[in-house]
């Protein structure tokens, strides 16, 4: 007889287990002290004062670290930073250093460096000589005037380069991207339309959605705004899958944002795209009524999230991937402030709150038989007159960062007349309010992009947004422009 | 370029560290050098530039030189991968050996390890390795052959992409407002006043949309430590909900092992908060879940987690200060009466005096006073040290309620308990207590056992005891029995029948004057033990009989000089007679 507590197992879970080192760890210092050295010698000269203390530093953290750690590699990957192989955990503060870490290397083709040795001040004189005080910006170049020096530093390639990644090798990114979401609303639609599935064929379509969650988390790491741009597919037809798919590109999004690690954005990934999987359970007709639902319907409705949980319970395979998956379909209609359903007044796991953001937004931006959608930006409106109640007041903060002011897919009317899509938006500063607009031509079609941060020569915006339209008073469908417009050409 | 030499150096490294990995315990040397040389022999295939394999199903090939040939599936390490997609696995320069563990243990995972939504390029993927690379094909759009599963997959993929590149215009048609939830109804316009809103209030304050340092402390706290904690600690409460809802859409077993599993993983932590708080929840749902088969499910948990074995193992760490005791009573409290009842009982007679075994009797008289059959039970246990243990618990103000299983332990086969039993039905007295005091003074194999008995019978008012003593001392066997038993009872006899047995003890005296027989002195010994004990005319005759001279005399004066001796005993003994709580217990002694 099989002995029943091996037919699964809770793997993976270390109870009580603490979270990675945050702070001020070594990698903390190297990364610290290698953004201010090279920001402080694009700004001054080598043998400028202000120079004189972050070259010290760098010294003085060779010395100290490379005896003690042997040596010093330092790697950029996927929007994180890695020392010695283990990912940094940045604070807050850290956030900005970083960004300036990614874009001095990405300018100059450079992946990441290796310290093998102690250096002095005259080392890391000659380092920044070879590298900072030069016009090269081709890592082959940058990497013949290192090797000169005779330092102890070695300059490393990107992750990956010279491999074309499959998505590089088979389909332009955007268009990969597209292809990625499209194969998660197939096998979501799949998934849910047989309700009877044989286990093979069940766990068949759980593992390639598990695969695509994966696929749209690297893609999100590579490149948040295009990734961002499938969110803003709405169809009319198989509304659940498109509606999964949708919450589980947005909630990445924001979990992106939050800092989570990949293997993280994965598991919310998949606990978004589960969310709504026991509304298969309720009838079309009560999901597709056009008229107010009675209360007898509405606790039918209500039933959906404990469906949901028995869905993937009766995976009977755990780990803390489903852990999140379960809390976040059980969780995801109960409020900030502990109101919602199911009844409970504890406040939902953060997983559960980005999700339920996701989820409202997208089902508020999608046209349903009972109503029509709403503008992104007036979701947006909406969802942030709500926070402190129903949402979280500094998720939707981050939610409206991720997405811009004008999401993508918003119909904009230009100041000089023009009608345009968001196609790009969302990030720090002034793209927050002044996205990237596909304009639109007669034809309905979209035309030249322009961007809304471009200035004049004299110093004002060229163009500027003055309104938002209704995409239906033109019979415009912005997700089609946006595909389009972003070259998703499969 | 790495040489084709040590990259097969390197991947038949690969299949040996594997192999040892699966012999060995992570702490074995064998284990650790296999790590080592498989880190030495991948850097020195990966020089400055890394190197690219890649992997059919039979075979690894670098740069289309096969470098490893395992034609046969089962002896090959890298099929499993093969077989869910992957095709190139890529070695970077500074290969971490971090990174090589991590790799290794994919390799290790055999498909019953693998969830219902894991394959081996999922894992591969999670394991985030900075340093390995890997290139794989899940079979939607991403296969080499028509005939791979899921390929039928790729043309609903395609037809859809192409639905979002030319979507159908937006329907129009509004039935009611906008409901965001179920009470809540806005107009249109209000979300175009909440967009505009917000755009006003960033133009104005573009801080407004900056987390401040309290809400990123907030949201990196709630990110940061203790997260499966709080995964788990909420996936329990949505199990509870689960098993209390009336419909059985989960299998209960399932349910069961799976609280079962959350319970051992809080026990092997040693974390015995959450092992009680999660097993008092279940306790709780096993008695009010709506559905029959949720509740046996349940039950069966708390009876399979907390056995015997473990609440005894419980009970060491409770005595050791490990588990405190209000977790230990929680956790006590979860039990049947009937299983624990005897685990704690057991244990509190062997603890020494102190607060510890304090907390056990209050547990023990808390459950007794609910349930008196669980201390009833005890004492008619075969165990005697639970025997012992359970009359240790008895005070005089319950001992009543036990009066008959107290009066049957003078009939148990261990001499201390019958002891015991005895100085019970003494104090309890009756006719059964009588009956069984009788019975033990009258036939109990044990002299010390028959000793007590005469002395509490005879500390007695029993009107019957009189005409059973007369018919015991005048049956043919009593001459078998002891001399100083025979005396005692006589004695006895003497004393409460007084008068009336005055005949009978005269009947046993020998009539002759000479020729006296050791026989004969003995059974004139009694008669005079017996009349000498009638009260103050029988010892008169004693006396009498003492100055006559003779050999009946010298008899005379030997019982008159006891006569007076026993007493002065027999009263002494009577005050100190034993009671369940001045006879020491044989494992205190």
């Amino acid at each position: 007889m099989t002995d029943p507590t091996k037919q699964f197992s809770i793997e993976g879970l270390s109870l009580n287990l603490g979270g990675e080192e945050q702070g001020e760890g070594p990698g903390n210092i190297v990364m610290q002290t290698w953004f201010h050295l090279f920001r402080t010698a694009q700004i001054h000269a080598i043998d400028n004062q202000a120079l004189q203390r972050p070259i010290a530093a760098m010294a003085d953290m060779t010395n100290t670290l490379v005896p003690r750690e042997g040596r010093i590699a330092f790697q950029a990957k996927d929007k994180a930073l890695f020392v010695n192989g283990s990912k940094l955990r940045l604070t807050s503060d850290e956030y900005e250093l970083a960004r300036e870490v990614f874009t001095f290397f990405e300018e100059r083709g450079i992946g990441g460096f290796a310290i093998e040795a102690p250096m002095d001040a005259a080392g890391v004189r000659r380092l920044l000589a070879a590298l900072i005080y030069t016009p090269e910006r081709t890592f082959e170049k940058l990497e013949i005037a290192v090797k000169a020096a005779n330092i102890p530093f070695r300059l490393n390639k990107p992750f990956g380069s010279g491999r074309k990644s499959r998505s590089e090798v088979t389909l332009e990114r955007r268009g990969y991207t597209f292809f990625t979401y499209s194969k998660l609303v197939v096998l979501y639609r799949n998934l849910i339309s047989q309700q009877k599935l044989i286990a093979s064929q069940r766990a068949f379509l759980l593992k390639k959605i598990a695969r695509t969650i994966q696929a749209l988390v690297d893609i999100c790491l590579e490149d948040d705004h295009t990734f961002l741009g499938v969110s803003s597919v709405k169809s009319g037809e198989a509304y659940a899958a498109h509606h999964a798919a949708n919450v589980a590109v947005l909630a990445i999004a924001l979990g992106e944002k939050l800092g989570l690690s990949k293997v993280e954005l994965a598991d919310l990934g998949m606990g978004a795209v589960f969310h709504d999987v026991g509304l298969r359970d309720c009838p079309a007709e009560i999901l597709m009524k056009p008229d107010p639902l009675d209360a007898k319907d509405r606790s039918l409705i209500e039933q959906h999230p404990m469906r949901s949980v028995e869905f993937l319970l009766n995976q009977r395979s755990f780990n803390r991937s489903t852990l999140s998956q379960i809390v976040v379909a059980f969780e995801h209609h109960r409020n900030y402030d502990g109101s919602g359903y199911p009844f409970g007044s504890r406040r939902p796991d953060i997983l559960s709150r980005v999700v339920t953001i996701a989820d409202v937004y997208d089902a508020m931006t999608t046209q349903r038989p009972w109503r029509n959608a709403l503008m992104p930006d007036e979701a947006l409106g909406k969802m942030s007159r709500e926070a402190g109640r129903r949402f979280d007041p500094a998720l939707i903060k981050v939610f409206v960062n991720t997405l811009g002011l004008y999401p993508i897919g918003t119909l904009v009317r230009l100041d000089s007349g023009d009608l345009g899509v968001v196609i790009y938006g969302g990030g720090e500063g002034e793209r927050l309010s002044r996205p990237i607009i596909a304009l639109i031509g007669r034809d309905g079609k979209p035309g030249t992009n322009v961007d809304l941060a471009e200035r004049t020569p004299a110093g004002a915006y060229r163009w500027s947004i003055v309104q938002t339209e209704d995409p239906k008073k033109f019979g415009l469908q912005p997700s089609g422009v946006v595909a389009t417009s972003m070259g998703f050409e499969n | 370029m790495p040489s084709v030499e040590t990259v097969k150096d390197f991947v038949l490294q690969l299949e040996k560290t594997l192999a040892a990995r699966r012999l060995y315990h992570p702490g074995n040397a064998a284990y650790i050098d296999a790590g080592q040389r498989l880190v030495e022999k991948c850097r020195a295939a990966t020089g400055e530039d890394g190197f690219t394999i890649a992997v059919t199903s039979t075979d690894i090939f670098l740069d289309k030189v096969a470098v490893l040939s395992r034609p046969k599936q089962e002896d090959s390490f890298f099929f499993p991968l093969f077989r869910d997609g992957l095709r190139e696995l890529t070695f970077l320069p500074d290969v971490t050996a971090q990174d090589l563990d991590g790799f290794m243990s994919v390799l290790e995972l055999k498909d019953r390890d693998l969830g219902a939504t894991d394959d081996m390029i999922n894992y591969l993927w999670r394991r985030d390795l900075n340093t390995i690379a890997h290139k794989a094909i899940d079979g939607i759009g991403e296969s080499e052959e028509d005939g791979e599963p899921g390929n039928e997959l790729h043309g609903l993929v395609a037809d859809l992409a192409s639905q979002i590149r030319d979507p159908a215009p937006p329907m129009t048609g509004q039935h009611y407002a906008f409901v965001v939830d179920a009470d809540v109804r806005v107009a249109q316009q209000d979300f175009q006043y909440s967009a505009a809103t917000l755009r006003r209030a960033f133009e104005e304050n573009p801080t407004v949309l900056t987390l401040a340092e309290d809400e990123a402390q907030q949201v990196r706290t709630e990110l940061g430590s203790n997260r499966d904690s709080v995964l788990v600690e909420r996936f329990v409460e949505i199990l509870l909900v689960a098993v209390r809802s009336p419909l059985k859409s989960v299998d209960p077993n399932t349910i069961g092992i799976m609280f079962q599993q959350l319970a051992e993983g809080y026990w092997n932590a040693r974390d015995y908060a959450r092992v009680t708080a999660i097993l008092t929840h279940v306790h709780a749902a096993a008695g009010d879940a709506s559905n029959p088969e949720y509740r046996t499910a349940l039950a069966d948990v708390i009876r399979r987690f907390l056995s015997t074995e473990r609440l005894n193992i419980l009970f060491l760490d409770f005595v050791g200060g490990a588990l405190p005791p209000q977790l230990a009573t929680r956790l006590w409290d979860l039990v049947p009466d009937e299983v624990v009842w005897p685990i704690l009982l057991d244990s509190w007679s062997r603890l020494p005096d102190g607060e510890t075994r304090s907390l056990v009797l209050v547990a023990l008289r808390r459950r007794l006073a609910k349930n008196p059959e669980l201390l009833r039970q005890s004492l008619t246990s075969p165990e005697s040290g639970r025997v012992r243990a359970a009359l240790a618990l008895l005070d005089d103000k319950i001992e009543r309620l036990f009066a008959n299983d107290l009066i049957q332990l003078t009939l148990h086969p261990e001499e201390s308990i019958r002891l015991k039993g005895l100085a019970a039905a003494a104090r309890l007295g009756g006719q059964t207590a009588l009956e069984a005091l009788w019975k033990a003074m009258e036939s109990d194999e044990s002299k010390s056992v028959r000793l007590y008995a005469f002395r509490a019978i005879s500390m007695v008012k029993w009107p019957e005891l009189a005409g059973r003593l007369e018919a015991l001392v005048t049956e043919p066997s009593f001459a078998e029995r002891p001399l100083w038993e025979r005396e005692k009872y006589v004695r006895l006899l003497g004393q409460i029948g007084g008068q009336d047995v005055v005949p009978l003890f005269e009947s046993w005296m020998p009539s002759k004057r000479w020729m006296w027989q050791a026989k004969d002195l003995e059974i004139l010994e009694l008669a005079l033990r017996g009349l000498g004990s009638t009260g103050a005319a029988g010892y008169e005759r004693v006396q009498k009989m003492a100055i006559s001279g003779g050999k009946p005399g010298d008899v005379a004066k030997k019982v008159l000089e006891t006569l007076n001796r026993g007493e002065i005993g027999d009263a002494t003994m009577g005050r100190r007679m034993p009671t369940i709580s001045n006879i020491p217990l044989p494992d205190k002694q």
